[in-house]
């Protein structure tokens, strides 16, 4: 019997893992389908990892490293190359290896941190051919940086998220064309660091308010049509541009990957596509805990880091038995409609005894505006912002006195002038 | 010199095949592209129809209800799915009433078994989902879903295990009749054979015309598709048709032997080799599909798809002897119910066949097939299996959880394969959710392997879907 059984050994895995044992956690075990540690980090080569963390700017796979070194330092079990294809609610895993074959797992306490995957061309149904040569950014970069393979020539990517962005520079870097950078949105979806020095100092044009109208190409993308979209991303008529290209990457949204957490019978939250957890990342299932971009997508690794490193810690007190959840009374954070969504969504009074960290992400871009924090007692917390992008994920610390003695908590912006 | 050319391996020409391998001739089976099922055999509604819907007395009519009724044996000895969960015809009003009955009348007339008419409480019962107003259905137990794909497959790797020869990226561009024989060639090699039976799909015409037949006329009529998540399969339970009207039949909704939902497909006039999904196809499905059932979300589409059916003006199938060239046989304008029918067609070519040609049975048939689906097994039998063979523990696939072993399982096949989406209609890796966004690479590096060759050779389907365009720069 383990006391922690840590799914996926990516960064949300790691730092678990780690905080797991620093608080008391005795047999803790991590299962990483793919055969070494460090997850989607390995294939970001990319540097601008750990400026929060470790005050330092590290790439990916060293921002990894350091992880895997300690995991290794804490006498932290790991297997790799193994799948977990079941887990129970009462916290029995099956997983699977070519080693070991079919092995039955049980723990005191989980942590779900098995990340996200990319949105796929189907679930944006691009009309047009159904080629080759149109794959989401990601895979492009493990082609590109671990297995030194270019993906193509003249490319286009369709959306504006992070990795197409690191990506339009690395194809560039490696001499391939990227003819434009085409955004559905009135704004960049990716962080405002990686559209100035991934596009900006690349001379690569990023067309807001367009999309990809057609794609074009008997056996492998030749040629697309993009259209500039209005209000309500409806093509308009008459603004088609065309490119000759023989690729286009897609960096459409990333959705957390739950189908083991559904497995679990874990309550899942529409919004994120991630578990609802209380304020100890614990999700609806007693002893099942969730963090990184499995629970809810993250722009930046440092903050999964500090994410996990919470739900290692309760996962560990939940297996030593230091956290009893009987009789709890609960308060629940609401966000208003111009807010996605909010992580945690629960907070539980008993065990409270820390001001706790609320992320969440705004809807639409807002310029010069307050976040107000409050409770059903009128209490406020205010913060001032001199904008808000939904492409930037917002975390404020609330205070603990916040949550005594009222029934809800609601977060929301208020514009200047409002 | 064979006894037979079959030009053409989608599920017409594999059922053939199959057939054909029973009897002691010299087969082979020439394909134009890199594996078989290429055309309208891989974008389908994936329907085994019950046959009320086609013209009394035609051959249509005649060849879906006895294929409906032989393919559950084909799929039993060759390990195809195959899920017998029945049909629906659902009507909402006097008119649509009308039509059912109609509908009905020739059922019977089809003779096509287990058939009736159901009021909206038994409808209900039987969709608990449908949105409400409908008040009649014609449910029809027969009809099934199957993966069409894999019954081509199928049927042709038995027809090789029985000695029929497959010969793919064959393309006919040539065939010159002699007195006795024909010589079908591509261009660089050509192949002397007693018979030929064309079976090629849309290309049909193109193929006659090399020997100035085609007394026929087609039309090539595009259905696009969504292809759902698993996460809304559990909405529909049967193959549900709206009521035919003036406006045409309307999309229906199915699931798929894969545990997706099928939506689709809508209907325009095209060319041959048009598979493109359009906006206005898309549009007109979905303008459709939440007045059927307000819970299905196209928002969890995981693939569109568009495919071509080839209609003969005749509105009827045609299976025939050429009258010009004795011995060129023709199985020509295959529409919807094709799939249903594709089995018993092959039974009505070989008595074509046989007419003037004494036909002797094989004294052995290897009519066996299995396939090793892990995800299907129960716990013992995954535990014996990977003691058995470690590669059955490696999943490749995490959206479907297919392993190692059943890749390489495919790629030991009779057939020579070398794309993914070939591995993927034979062991549905990358039919999930990310569409392969994960397990393409490690199927690439599995076949590259496998086949010992240059992962840069590898296409995602046809040839000259090449995805790898050169190599990096290597840190240089």
């Amino acid at each position: 019997m383990y006391d922690v059984i840590v799914v996926g050994g990516g960064p949300a895995g790691l730092g678990s893992a780690i905080s797991a044992k620093q608080n008391g956690a005795k047999k803790v075990l991590i299962i990483e389908r793919d055969n070494v540690l460090g997850g989607i980090l390995n294939q970001c080569i990319h540097n601008g990892f750990g400026l929060h963390y470790f005050n330092e700017e590290l790439c990916g796979p060293e921002y990894a490293d350091r992880f895997i070194k300690m995991v290794k330092e804490n006498d932290i079990e790991i297997l790799l190359d193994t799948m977990v294809i079941e887990i129970s609610d009462n916290k029995e895993i099956v997983a699977i290896n070519n080693q070991q074959g079919y092995l039955k797992l049980a723990a005191k306490s989980i942590v779900l941190a098995m990340g996200c995957r990319e949105r796929a061309a189907g679930a944006i149904s691009i009309p047009g051919n159904r080629c080759a040569g149109i794959m989401s950014a990601g895979s492009a970069q493990y082609f590109i940086n671990k297995q030194g393979y270019m993906v193509g020539k003249k490319v286009v990517i369709l959306g504006s998220g992070d990795i197409g962005l690191i990506m339009a520079r690395r194809l560039v870097l490696e001499g391939a064309q990227v003819l434009a950078c085409v955004e559905i949105m009135p704004y960049s979806n990716g962080l405002v660091r990686n559209v100035v020095q991934c596009l900006n100092d690349f001379d690569i044009p990023l067309l807001l308010s367009h999309t990809i109208t057609k794609i074009i190409g008997k056996n492998r993308v030749e040629k697309i049509i993009v259209s500039k979209v209005d209000e309500n991303r409806n093509a308009i008529i008459g603004s088609e541009i065309e490119f000759d290209c023989d690729t286009v990457l897609l960096s459409v949204g990333l959705i957390p990957e739950n189908e083991l957490s559904k497995k679990a019978n874990v309550e899942i939250d529409k919004r994120t596509n991630g578990a609802i957890v209380y304020d100890n990342m614990e999700t609806s299932v007693s002893g099942i805990f969730s963090c990184g971009n499995v629970l809810h997508v993250h722009d930046l690794v440092d903050h999964v880091t500090l994410e996990s490193l919470q739900a290692g810690k309760y996962a560990a007190l939940y297996a030593m038995n230091q956290i009893i959840n009987s009789e709890d009374k609960t308060i629940n954070l609401k966000v208003d409609s111009n807010i996605g969504y909010c992580v945690p969504q629960k907070v539980r009074l008993t065990n409270l005894n820390e001001d706790k960290k609320v992320s969440f992400r705004v809807k639409k871009k807002f310029d010069n505006c307050t976040i107000i924090i409050t409770n059903t007692n009128n209490q406020e917390i205010k913060i001032n912002k001199p904008y808000l992008l939904p492409c930037e994920m917002q975390q404020v610390m609330i205070k603990k006195e916040l949550f005594e003695n009222c029934d809800e908590i609601l977060i929301f912006i208020k514009e200047k002038g409002e | 010199m064979f006894d037979i050319v079959i030009i053409g391996s989608g599920v017409v020409g594999a059922s053939i095949a199959y057939e054909l391998s029973k009897y002691k001739l010299n087969i082979c089976v020439v394909e134009k592209e890199n594996d078989v099922s290429l055309g309208a055999s891989r974008a389908n509604s994936g329907i085994i129809h019950g046959g009320y819907d086609c013209v009394e007395n035609s051959l249509m009519a005649k060849l879906n209800v006895e294929g409906n009724i032989l393919v559950h044996q084909i799929c039993k000895d060759l390990d195809v799915p195959l899920k017998n969960i029945g049909s629906l015809v659902i009507g909402k009003n006097d008119e649509d009433k009308q039509v059912i009955n109609d509908l009905y009348n020739r059922g019977i007339n089809n003779n096509v078994k287990g058939i009736k008419i159901i009021d909206s409480k038994q409808l209900y019962q039987l969709e608990p989902n449908l949105n409400e107003g409908f008040t009649c259905a014609l449910y029809c137990e027969s009809a099934s879903i199957i993966s069409p794909w894999e019954l081509c497959i199928a049927q042709i790797e038995c027809a090789i295990n029985n000695g029929c020869k497959l010969n793919l990226n064959y393309e006919v561009t040539d065939i010159v009749a002699h007195n006795n024989y024909y010589t079908v060639s591509n261009g660089e090699n050509s192949i002397d054979t007693k018979m030929i039976i064309n079976a090629s799909g849309a290309g049909s015409i193109k193929i006659d015309e090399l020997l100035d037949e085609c007394d026929y006329q087609c039309k090539y009529v595009k259905g696009e598709y969504y292809l759902l998540d698993k996460n809304q399969s559990s909405i529909v339970n049967h193959v549900i048709f709206q009521t035919p009207n003036k406006n045409g039949k309307g999309i229906l909704i199915t699931p798929t032997v894969h545990n997706n939902l099928l939506v689709g497909p809508t209907a325009t006039n095209t060319t041959s080799d048009d598979t493109t999904v359009s906006s206005d196809g898309l549009q007109v499905i979905a303008k459709q599909v939440n007045n059927i059932y307000k819970d299905i979300n196209l928002r969890e589409n995981i693939r569109n798809f568009a495919g071509v059916r080839v209609r003969s003006l005749k509105k009827d199938f045609i299976i025939k002897e050429s009258t010009k060239n004795k011995n060129y046989f023709i199985v020509a304008g295959i529409a919807s119910p094709g799939l249903s029918a594709s089995v018993a067609i092959a039974k009505k070519v070989v008595e074509l066949v046989s007419v003037n040609n004494q036909l002797q049975q094989k004294e052995t048939f290897i009519n066996t097939r299995k396939v090793i689906r892990f995800n299907e097994l129960s716990e013992n039998e995954k535990i014996d299996l990977i003691n058995k063979d470690k590669n059955y523990g490696r999943i490749v696939c995490r959206c479907e959880n297919i392993s190692e072993g059943e890749i390489i399982n495919a790629l030991n096949g009779p057939i020579s394969i070398s794309s993914i989406d070939a591995i993927k209609r034979r062991c549905n890796t990358g039919m999930g959710r990310c569409q392969g966004g994960f397990c393409g690479v490690k199927v690439m590096e599995i076949i590259a392997k496998h086949q010992n060759i240059a992962i840069e050779n590898i296409t995602a389907d046809k040839k000259g879907s090449y995805i790898i365009s050169n190599v990096t720069k290597k840190g240089v």
